[in-house]
């Protein structure tokens, strides 16, 4: 039987389909609630994934992001708040359709536009993953070192706003990572005599605390305006037409979206942002934008869940994260034993064929969910934070206490939320940290098994072409923004 | 890649911590991290032990800290964040101690009571109306034990009420 009659054999199994449908109907309530992102969705989805196949777990996690990411559009549209950051770009465009009384327009647009970048976003994931991974099945553990340390260094330098705030987030996450017992000699490392942290900190207690535990204490002392939803048209009415006249802003929103995205540490904030100026700059209106038109928001659309796809493909390939959701996704595929890179694509490709047919399927099922909650989105919004943070707080001490059944995750989940929350309030980014939780292990381990190899000899770090590319690019990254700190305090002295 | 929605941003006053001070906390960060690695033991064999790793991360908080300390910052040492003054900062501390307080009082009171409780008390903290908190509270922790005492089989702390639904 060939892999895709397998992959396909597995995605159509009614617990895999089941668990696309709830996570998307979670993920489509959660996104048009102001103030609860698709990042803190992914974290409180990730303990109920933890008793799910790997393929229903990472199926669920897709459709979840892919519909909270759409969802995000409609608090923007109708009351300008955007509900996740990707919705940002264009929110001027939607809420000014909305205040010349289309907000079903401009809802129905997004909702086609993010259906058929999402599923472009796939097209570019099931051609370039498995064409990276075959190139990348000859790596060893020197290249593995490399991109392990690619992939850290993305997060904490291109993807951070300051490099040494990323550095030092990433810093915390390693430390964390080094505590537990050491698997090669057997000591025990930074765990205080608690004999719960001998296995080291487990990883889903702290990314909850992380990302949902800074949300729930904002959320809890938000004072929320009274908030009056307009009236809602056909959604479909006219769509076709416009959709025809500018199928080119939807295609490009596509491409620009699965690029940008496949780029480690670009997320679909960036891709959006990116596809708004490009849609801008092409027009031949563009003095029209912010002011309610429509091109804009279908590219910017179309190339937020394109690039939410797309982000996929350096994760898969090389354990790389493309943004803060994959990050997660690395720590939950992880867990499920199959560690990402390309020999996931040799040892498991049903699995990874799999995974990528889902998240076609949760872009496609964006049409029929996506216009029930707008229909249902006036009461949605109208739910106050007072009611839905002690809830979501609940929801991660359940999830915590769920891992390992015991209060330490409850506990742990406790302590990563008020460093989260440090760092937020700080702007240091919290990507990072998870990131170096996830991967410390790996780039400790490939480190020390090259080292061993080669006697202490360092230069088998560089020994073959594809470790020495590596070893550049990552030195590039690191020395960029030193550089430049130079410059400018050169700059500041004369 | 962090984000806040505007609409819950109750605040402006974000809290900050001079850039210099967090230098120095990374740097006695580092210094802790090395001094935690004294103790352990290496193999006498092995070349890069236990303590290899955590010492290559701790020198670099210190290079980091390092940087930060020699970088021009402005502002205040600490700024006190909007969430922590007046009744915000009550309800920061009660949902803080309410996740201590479930830990400490769920096994007495079992899963269903305690996360009720803890709802119920939070959601009038941030305004919210008696009934209809009470109610949210209670439907939400018997979804809550559903989806994960019963279905995906977690042994929630047992208690009273759970000992009824059996």
């Amino acid at each position: 039987m060939s892999v895709f009659w397998e992959a396909l054999l597995l995605v159509s199994e009614p617990q895999t389909l089941g668990a696309i449908l709830i996570a998307s109907c979670l993920g489509i309530t959660l996104g048009a609630i102001p103030g609860l992102t698709a990042v803190m969705g992914v974290a409180l989805l990730i303990p109920i994934t933890f008793f799910m196949d790997p393929v229903p777990a990472i199926a669920s996690i897709a459709s979840l992001a892919a519909m909270a990411i759409f969802a995000g559009d409609i608090p923007g549209t109708l009351l300008r708040i955007p509900g996740t950051p990707a919705s940002a770009a264009y929110v001027e465009d939607s809420y000014a359709m909305t205040k010349a009384g289309k907000p079903e327009r401009a809802l129905g647009l997004s909702m086609v536009s993010a259906c058929v970048g999402g599923v472009m976003g796939v097209i570019a994931l099931m051609v370039a993953a498995p064409l990276l991974a075959k190139f990348a099945t000859n790596f060893s553990s020197v290249e593995y070192f490399w991109l392990a340390l690619l992939g850290l260094s993305c997060a904490a330098i291109i993807a951070a706003g300051s490099a040494l705030k990323g550095i030092l987030s990433l810093l915390f996450g390693l430390w964390v990572a080094s505590i537990g017992i050491d698997e090669v000699a057997g000591q025990p490392r930074f765990t205080f005599g608690s004999i719960e942290l001998m296995g080291g900190v487990s990883f889903i207690p702290a990314m909850i605390g992380m990302f949902a535990l800074p949300e729930v204490l904002r959320n809890l002392t938000a004072r929320q305006p009274r908030i009056a939803t307009p009236t809602m048209g056909p959604i479909f009415a006219g769509l076709g037409g416009t959709l025809r006249r500018r199928w080119r802003n939807l295609i490009r929103g596509g491409v620009v979206g699965s690029m940008v995205g496949a780029l480690p540490g670009a997320g679909a904030d960036i891709a959006a942002w990116v596809a708004y100026a490009i849609a801008r700059r092409r027009s031949k209106t563009p003095e029209s934008f912010g002011k309610g038109h429509d091109e804009g928001l279908i590219e910017a659309g179309a190339a937020n869940n394109a690039s939410l796809s797309s982000a996929w493909v350096p994760t898969l390939v090389f354990g790389i994260p493309g943004d803060s959701i994959t990050a997660i996704v690395i720590g939950v595929l992880y867990l499920k034993g199959l560690e990402p890179g390309p020999i996931i694509f040799v040892k498991a490709p049903e699995l990874v064929y799999a995974i990528l047919f889902a998240f076609l399927l949760a872009n496609l099922l964006l049409i029929p969910l996506g216009w029930a909650v707008i229909r249902f989105a006036r009461h949605l919004l109208r739910i106050p934070p007072a009611y839905f943070a002690p809830v979501v707080l609940a929801c991660c001490i359940v999830g915590s206490f769920a891992i390992n059944n015991t209060s330490f995750g409850v506990l742990t989940m406790l302590a990563f939320g008020v460093v989260g929350w440090i760092f937020e309030e700080n702007n240091i980014p919290i990507a990072p940290a998870i990131l170096g939780i996830v991967l410390g292990g790996t780039l400790e381990f490939n480190f020390v098994t090259s080292m061993l190899k080669s006697h202490g000899d360092l230069t088998i770090f560089v020994s073959r072409p594809v470790a020495a590319v590596l070893a550049l690019v990552v030195i590039a990254i690191w020395a960029v923004p030193i550089l430049r700190g130079i410059r400018n305090r050169q700059k500041e002295t004369t | 890649m962090t984000y806040t929605s505007p609409s819950v941003r109750n605040t402006d006053v974000k809290m900050q911590i001079n850039e210099r001070l967090i230098g120095a906390f990374a740097i006695c960060g580092g210094l802790a991290v090395i001094a935690g690695t004294l103790g352990f033991r290496e193999l006498p064999s092995q070349q890069f032990g236990s303590a290899f790793f955590p010492r290559i991360v701790g020198s670099a908080l210190i290079i980091t800290g390092l940087a930060m300390l020699v970088t021009r910052a402005e502002g205040p040492w600490v700024r006190v964040p909007d969430m922590l003054r007046g009744a915000a900062k009550w309800q920061v501390a009660a949902a803080l101690v309410a996740v201590i307080g479930w830990v400490l009082i769920s096994p007495y009171l079992g899963f269903i009571a305690t996360t009720t409780l803890m709802i119920w008390v939070l959601i009038l903290l941030a305004g919210g109306r008696l009934i209809p908190a009470a109610v949210t509270a209670s439907v939400m922790a018997c979804l809550l034990y559903l989806v994960f005492g019963t279905l995906l089989r977690v042994p929630l702390p047992f208690g009273a009420i759970e000992r009824l639904l059996i």
